[in-house]
């Protein structure tokens, strides 16, 4: 390698890195060192700014202030081929591969030293094959990349990266998407890549990770880093305080006072699958005002058609749905049921619950616009929306550059705020809140469970759907379990036990 | 022997027919694959036609003809790469405006210089050609030999562009530029630069077409003489799954069918002729129907690109 054999200066030097999108600093005055062969974990919250330092290190784009050295020497990167050619490579959470192409010519893409015609991949195919060797990393290298899993499309990437010589290797949040076994894999890999002399990056928000294989840890919180420190001169607490900061208090269950009337009766309810097979059959329940009925279970149970069917989305194909009295199917639309007060947290939240190309305010509008303030006769009360979301903004801490950022350029847990800020808006009295806290980090769903208790106790009804059985027990006056063809329950919270909920998951009796 | 007349006939005009969109989906087949579609190559084609009348008459060869042409298709093509890939405006809005634009200058330019002139100017065109009297053989001299040198270039070119895209570095970034744009850029491919590059070629390829229908098929230009070629060969495209050999082989049943439908109008004089000039377009229609919803489609086509940076 040359030159970088200096002994004193580090593989990477990152100093006073600051970056701005709009009133956002998503990187205020950091800097990161890394050694030849270092896993380095870089901690934080959704939104806290790793992937804002990640992209800007690998050229993706232009920090404000700031520089990077490479063996002590400066180096600006005006575009990721500069960083792919310093022998930085970058793992994206979102895999940059193209479906289309197959794994051999997706790693050969961008790769200048190849001949321009023919076409000749057997170079990469042999170093394809070298690299898998090395760090046990197995793929096909004919495999139509959109074929493939997961897991095997990171191997792909992790794969192409190597290929490339990389001296630095960026992981963002790579076991968000993997098995067990498959994180397993991918830390044994990343241990003969470390020893091998290969620096590594592990963006990660879950500590497992960091400590699974990690020598170092630097924690960013709200833009700025606040720890940085070797692994085993800290602990566990120490690194869930330096992402969190101040203590987040844990909702707890108490009432206030007792449930009122039921809101939602469901009656002899069967639910079929698209294709004909039964998911559920005479369920009997009913979600009263004051109260959190959880729903419990493996995804894919009948959750989301239960949800839907309570939404007036989805017809059943047997029994009675009725909101307030009135039977859902017949005489009502969702319009109508929204103006009765019903408000739907989706868990498909980029297909269904946002629109992310539009500004937050235009989202604010969706389900609203029938509402006489953002509409006088037939005329859009621009104004009056943008006002109403930055007080959205304002009271449920969105982190945006304000109402007229478009609401893909928020992170996950800041738009699912907005979403929360948009639904619980103006005269919400029943929310089906559908995987409300899942992929975020510990502060927002804290947050938002805290928000659903202070619902109930302002006499909202709610049905929760969470395959988070931890939210569901802390959460929920009533439990109904979605398990293995069968609907257990629904069960008082005070008559059960968390084992039993659990087997019942597994779909035991 | 009047079947084998009409055969080869039929086949001969083919080719004759099909040629002029062929170039025009080949370079079409190109940029779309890159991300960009380009629904004003009946406007670049109309340009061309002129430019290379203009350039055939002015020069005394055809080539200088082709040559100018090319030269107007280019400047067309980058007119729209700079409006849909610099400035991210709506590429079916810029594409219009390109057809309505062709329409102009060419008829007005037209009028201005060839069309003004008494007598009216004879425009030098390409003659068939001769492969040592290949073209005299039965049944295949005409329809293999005896064609435009045109012709046999955007045959060539199809088996070219095939294995520019599918065998060479460039056109492997192409295809990822057109199905992926992010994940090219991660890579550092160059993908507004590359998509300039297809578009301006698309716009070239499409005024050839548009050259050899005023400087082979006719020798001179008629107002609006493209007549919808343009749009049939962005159906080619389609049909032809976006790739050159299929497009190649959709402007060849095009062609077929315009060859075929002149055939039956003469042999059925009752029917009102507009009927079977209807014949091609009814076929594209038909042709879109079914492969519109190809999974081929570059999946980001007709989306601007914008940097992350």
């Amino acid at each position: 390698m040359g030159p970088a054999r200096d002994a004193g200066a580090p593989l990477l030097e990152l100093r006073g890195i600051t970056k701005c999108f709009g009133r956002l600093t998503a990187n205020d005055d950091i800097s990161l060192r890394v050694s030849r062969g270092e896993v380095v974990g870089l901690l934080g919250e959704n939104g806290a700014g790793k992937s804002t330092l990640m992209n800007v290190l690998s050229g993706l784009i232009q920090p404000d202030q700031g520089d990077i050295s490479l063996t002590g020497k400066a180096v600006s990167f005006a575009s990721p081929r500069d960083a792919v050619a310093a022998g930085i490579g970058m793992v994206h959470q979102h895999f940059m591969l193209v479906p289309t192409l197959s794994v051999i010519e997706n790693i050969a893409l961008g790769d200048r030293s190849l001949r321009l015609f023919p076409l000749d991949l057997s170079g990469i195919r042999d170093r394809l094959a070298k690299v898998s060797n090395q760090v046990g990393l197995e793929v096909d290298p004919d495999a139509t990349v959109g074929r493939l899993g997961i897991g095997e499309q990171q191997r792909v990437e992790i794969a192409r990266v190597l290929c490339h010589d990389a001296r630095i290797l960026i992981l963002d949040e790579p076991t968000a998407v993997l098995t067990p076994e498959e994180s397993t894999q991918l830390f044994e890999a990343v241990r003969s890549m470390a020893a091998a002399g290969t620096s590594v990056i592990l963006i990660s928000h879950k500590l497992d990770d960091i400590f699974g294989i990690c020598s170092r840890v630097a924690v960013l919180r709200q833009g700025r880093k606040v720890l940085d420190a070797p692994l085993d001169e800290t602990d566990r607490d120490a690194l869930v305080h330096a992402m969190v900061g101040d203590t987040v208090s844990a909702p707890h269950g108490e009432r206030v006072s007792p449930p009122g009337p039921p809101i939602v009766t469901v009656k002899d309810l069967r639910l079929k699958r698209d294709n004909g097979a039964t998911l559920i059959d005479d369920l009997n329940v009913e979600v009263r005002a004051g109260e959190i009925l959880g729903v419990a279970g493996i995804e894919g149970n009948g959750q989301r058609e239960l949800a839907e069917c309570i939404a007036g989305l989805r017809r059943p194909d047997a029994g009675e749905i009725s909101y307030d009295g009135e039977p859902i199917y017949g005489s009502m639309t969702p319009r109508r049921l929204r103006q009765m007060g019903l408000r739907h947290i989706t868990e498909d939240r980029h297909g269904t619950g946002i629109l992310p190309d539009q500004p937050l305010s235009e989202n604010h509008l969706l389900g609203h616009i029938r509402n006489p303030r953002f509409n006088r006769r037939s005329w859009l009360q621009r104004h009056a929306a943008k006002e109403a979301t930055a007080s959205i903004i304002d009271q449920y801490d969105v982190r945006a550059a304000g109402a007229d950022a478009p609401m893909g350029s928020l992170s996950g847990g800041n738009q699912q705020k907005a979403v929360l800020g948009r639904e619980l808006a103006d005269g919400i009295r029943f929310l089906i809140a559908a995987h409300p806290t899942r992929g975020l980090d510990i502060r927002t769903i804290a947050f938002i469970q805290r928000q659903l208790l202070e619902l109930r106790d302002a006499g909202v009804g709610i049905l929760l759907i969470s395959s988070d059985l931890n939210e569901i027990w802390r959460l929920s006056d009533t439990i109904l379990v979605f398990g293995g063809g069968n609907a257990f329950g629904p069960v008082s919270a005070e008559t059960t036990s968390l084992p039993e909920v659990g087997a019942w998951m597994a779909g035991h009796q | 022997m009047l079947d084998d007349i009409f055969f080869v006939g039929l086949l001969a005009s083919t080719f004759r027919f099909a040629t002029p969109i062929m170039f025009a989906a080949l370079g079409e087949a190109v940029s779309q694959r890159a991300g960009v579609l380009n629904v004003g190559l009946e406007g670049i084609m109309l340009v061309g036609a002129f430019l290379a009348a203009l350039g055939a008459w002015w020069t005394g060869t055809p080539w200088g003809g082709l040559v100018l042409a090319v030269a107007g298709g280019a400047a067309m093509g980058a007119l729209h790469a700079f409006i849909s890939i610099t400035l991210r405006a709506d590429q079916i809005i810029s594409g219009i405006a390109l057809i309505v634009l062709g329409l102009g200058i060419s008829g007005y330019g037209y009028r201005m210089t060839l069309g003004g002139m008494s007598p009216p100017p004879s425009i030098p065109s390409f003659s068939p050609m001769e492969f040592w009297g290949l073209s005299d053989l039965p049944f295949v001299g005409p329809i293999f030999f005896g064609q435009h040198i045109l012709v046999y270039m955007a045959l060539a070119g199809a088996v070219l562009l095939h294995f520019f895209l599918y065998r060479s570095r460039w056109g492997l970034d192409v295809r990822a530029i057109g199905q992926s744009p992010v994940a090219a850029d991660a890579v550092g491919i160059r993908v507004q630069g590359t998509r300039y590059a297809t578009v301006i070629f698309g716009g070239a390829m499409a005024a050839m077409g548009g050259a050899y229908l005023s400087t082979a098929q006719l020798s001179g230009f008629v107002e609006n003489m493209v007549s919808g070629r343009g749009f049939i060969a962005i159906a080619c495209v389609v049909f032809g799954r976006w790739s050159p050999l299929g497009a190649m082989a959709a402007a060849l049943f095009f062609g077929m069918a315009d060859a075929a439908q002149i055939r039956l109008q003469s042999l059925n004089p009752d029917i009102p002729f507009q009927f079977f000039v209807m014949f091609p377009y009814v076929l594209a229609v038909v042709a879109l129907v079914f492969m519109a919803k190809s999974s081929r489609m570059p999946a980001a086509l007709g989306v601007p690109f914008q940097p992350p940076r």
